[in-house]
């Protein structure tokens, strides 16, 4: 479903991403972590098309990003870090226009069905500047699924949730994979990559240093550890 | 602890701007820089300008008193009005709509240090009027009659005094229109707002141009100009700016009068500063409560369900989507939408005057040269409008969707289709203004050659805002002051000066060469949008 080919982003002189090769299948989780300002964020900006990488190719459900970029974006759902919204427009208004962009077939029907989620109906018509940050956060997974989109690019999924509609999510995201859809996350929370990821990647300064299951990861670090943040604090620890 | 976190917070003003040069920012240095020089240069065409005028009033010595006094007032007048509803404007932001207040309120100063050293702040920016049009004016008129030292700073102290009252009054307004509506943001009191603004205009352009004057402008002389002004009260006269005007030009040099007129100053003064001392104490913090917490929690559960209006209202599909998503940007932030209604006011003062004035029976007496000015004067002013207009409200455009990029630049829509949605939309909304104000002018020639003028200000304000973005700035009134604003502000001044010399000017083919030009700088800038929507970074 997600294809990417030695994949490189350079600013100035800096190398954010260097050389990445991924590949996601249809129903699959795929986690990505790493450091800060390891190239987690910049690499989803140039999954969703947001900016154009130095070189290299990306093919999603079989379309080159650069070639075709808007069928590629038709069938990804893109939930961003900081979900900040155009703050005079209400949520309802801001699902419209989000549901107009994509083309979406009968808009109101599905805002209907997919606010129950979260519970959004009391607030949905007030304007989005007064929203809270796990309001704003509940809000842009819906307008990635608003269009019933084959692949979600996640980055940072449950930040500002609270335990409750974080858990909603996970089960959210387990769902839409089990239903054929492919999830790329990137996520600082590593029980929740713990938890719904099938596959791995760790970046660090813009370099893939593993890619694989959790048991590959425990053998790459040599021997057992109670959780991933031990082997993800052994495998990037720069000694 | 008042005073010392007052100063504390003046000084960390100082350190920013010390910081520009300490890091090296030689762009926004350039921009603060070039803004100064363009405002120095705008200040002294209007002292150039006041100087010759009142030079060739001077020879007609019985008309020119009631002209002048009529001409000083009328200035004075224009100074209360645009600082009174700049400091309206400027408090709403500086005073409320800021960033940082969760920063500001959670330190341990007194709030009304605060208060202070944002008022300060709010009177220096409303002031700008005054700085560059009325103080000039007044100094012009001062060295054309070559006023004692003593009239001059009577005269310029009033001038001051008079525009800090009117920043004052504004501060006032604005603190007690937001301890009573919160936000502003009341459906009813904008639209309420917007309907009386023609009301406020035809009240100053009635005080402005007084009857006598309009319907028998023409085939009338100074000395008859002079008589008329000075023969008949006119509104204008039972104004306190005209009072003040009189007092100065006919104060005969006794310091009793001197003492009096400056008693009154202070007092007045006084009185506002006390007044806006207590609103401090009494109705800041409340009235930044009113407007910090958001308007909307929560709607009961049994209204829920009734509300499922589809968007957008107006316009079908997804670029009608987008233009009402821009409109409503505007329209529901206070700060902004009271800025397209001060633009919005100059709009129809200037249009009651020029309606007021009789054009035909001027274009009958007056020789062809005068006419020419006419509509020159007419041309500049709907173009300079519509720039205005265009940087301030369009020039930001591309700049405020990087903050929701992963919405309009993930979107499966080619990024140059948002930029034609929002340059047709622009277009079409500056196109009809300006066309209407040429038409209720009766600038019937001027209507064809209007449609390549008004497009290129669109597309060269939008253009460049593309071109030169600014993906980090959320706030679109300190996004018009960047490098590129700046650019673009340069560039739509010296293509409406060059179309105004094309078509007025001594050359033949000007209209021509007008299609020409703009044809030119639009396939530029169309080639250099192209080039960078494609490589922002993000």
């Amino acid at each position: 479903m997600i294809r990417v080919d030695r994949l490189t982003k350079k600013f100035g002189k800096l190398t954010a991403v260097d050389d990445l090769n991924l590949t996601i299948n249809p129903g699959e989780i795929f986690g990505f972590i790493g450091p800060n300002g390891a190239g987690k964020t910049t690499t989803i900006k140039m999954l969703t098309g947001v900016i154009a990488p130095t070189s290299g190719q990306i093919e999603i459900g079989g379309f080159d990003l650069q070639k075709n970029p808007v069928a590629v974006k038709k069938l990804i759902g893109y939930i961003p870090d900081d979900p900040y919204v155009y703050p005079e427009l209400t949520g309802r208004e801001f699902l419209w226009l989000v549901g107009q962009l994509w083309e979406t077939k009968n808009i109101g029907q599905k805002i209907s069905r997919l606010l129950p989620i979260y519970q959004l109906e009391q607030i949905i018509d007030g304007p989005f500047r007064d929203y809270s940050r796990g309001s704003k956060q509940k809000l842009t997974i819906l307008a990635a699924l608003l269009h019933q989109p084959q692949v979600l690019v996640i980055d940072e999924p449950i930040i500002g949730l609270d335990p409750a509609s974080a858990q909603t999510t996970t089960k959210l995201f387990k769902d839409f994979a089990k239903q054929g859809g492919a999830i790329f996350v990137s996520t600082h929370t590593l029980s929740v990559a713990q938890d719904i990821c099938q596959r791995l990647g760790v970046i660090d300064q813009g370099k893939l240093i593993f890619e694989g299951t959790i048991k590959q990861l425990e053998k790459q670090v040599h021997g057992h550890h109670d959780n991933l943040e031990q082997l993800f604090l052994k495998l990037t620890r720069h000694e | 602890m008042n005073s010392r976190a007052f100063w504390a917070l003046q000084t960390s003003k100082l350190i920013r701007l010390a910081s520009l040069f300490r890091r090296g920012q030689w762009a926004k240095i350039l921009v603060i820089l070039t803004t100064l020089v363009i405002l120095l240069l705008l200040a002294l065409g209007i002292f150039y300008f006041s100087l010759t005028s009142f030079k060739f009033l001077s020879e007609y010595p019985i008309a020119s008193q009631p002209i002048i006094t009529y001409s000083l007032a009328a200035t004075f007048i224009l100074t209360a009005v645009l600082v009174l509803a700049s400091a309206v404007i400027t408090s709403l932001q500086t005073l409320f709509q800021r960033d940082d207040n969760s920063l500001v309120f959670s330190w341990p100063i007194p709030i009304t240090a605060i208060f202070s050293s944002r008022l300060l702040n709010s009177l220096l920016l409303a002031n700008w009027p005054m700085l560059v049009f009325s103080l000039p004016f007044i100094l012009g008129y001062s060295a054309a009659f070559g006023l004692n030292w003593t009239t001059r700073s009577l005269f310029l102290v009033g001038l001051i005094f008079l525009s800090l009252s009117s920043s004052l009054l504004g501060t006032m307004i604005a603190l007690i229109a937001s301890r009573i509506w919160g936000n502003l943001q009341s459906r009813w009191f904008n639209f309420a707002l917007l309907a009386s603004l023609p009301i406020f205009g035809w009240v100053l352009v009635k005080v402005l141009l007084p009857d006598e004057l309009t319907t028998n402008l023409g085939p009338l002389s100074i000395e008859e100009i002079g008589t008329l002004l000075g023969r008949k009260p006119l509104l204008a006269s039972f104004l306190p700016t005209t009072w003040l005007v009189n007092l100065v030009y006919f104060w005969p040099g006794s310091p009793s009068v001197a003492a009096l007129y400056l008693a009154t100053l202070a007092s007045f003064w006084l009185t506002l500063i006390l007044v806006v001392s207590l609103l401090r104490q009494q109705f800041y913090w409340q009235a930044i409560n009113k407007t910090s917490v958001g308007r909307f929690i929560a709607a009961p559960w049994d209204t829920v369900k009734k509300k499922v209006r589809s968007f957008p209202y107006l316009l079908p599909g997804k670029m009608g989507a987008l233009t009402e998503k821009d409109w409503l940007g505007v329209l529901r932030s206070p700060p902004q939408l009271f800025q397209l209604f001060f633009i919005i006011f100059i709009g129809i003062v200037y249009l009651l005057i020029i309606s007021r004035v009789p054009l035909t029976r001027l274009a009958k007496t007056f020789p062809t040269t005068h006419q020419t000015w006419l509509k020159t004067i007419n041309f500049l002013f709907t173009n300079y409008l519509a720039a205005v207009f265009s940087l301030r409200f369009l020039f930001p455009l591309i700049s405020l969707e990087g903050h929701s990029a992963w919405v309009s630049w993930s979107a499966p829509l080619p990024r140059l289709k948002i930029f034609w949605q929002k340059l047709v939309s622009s277009f079409l909304l500056v196109c009809l203004s300006t066309e209407a104000i040429l038409l209720i002018s009766k600038q019937w020639s001027l209507l064809l050659i209007n449609l390549p003028v008004s497009f290129l200000i669109v597309l060269v304000t939008l253009g460049i805002g593309a071109i030169k973005p600014n993906f980090w700035e959320k706030n679109p009134e300190k996004l018009s002051t960047t490098p590129g604003g700046l650019l673009a502000t340069f560039v739509c001044l010296a293509y409406i000066s060059l179309c105004a010399g094309l078509l007025f000017g001594p050359l033949r083919y000007g209209v021509g060469l007008i299609w020409l030009l703009s044809g030119l700088v639009a396939v530029i800038i169309f080639h250099q949008v192209q080039r960078h929507l494609n490589h922002y970074e993000l």
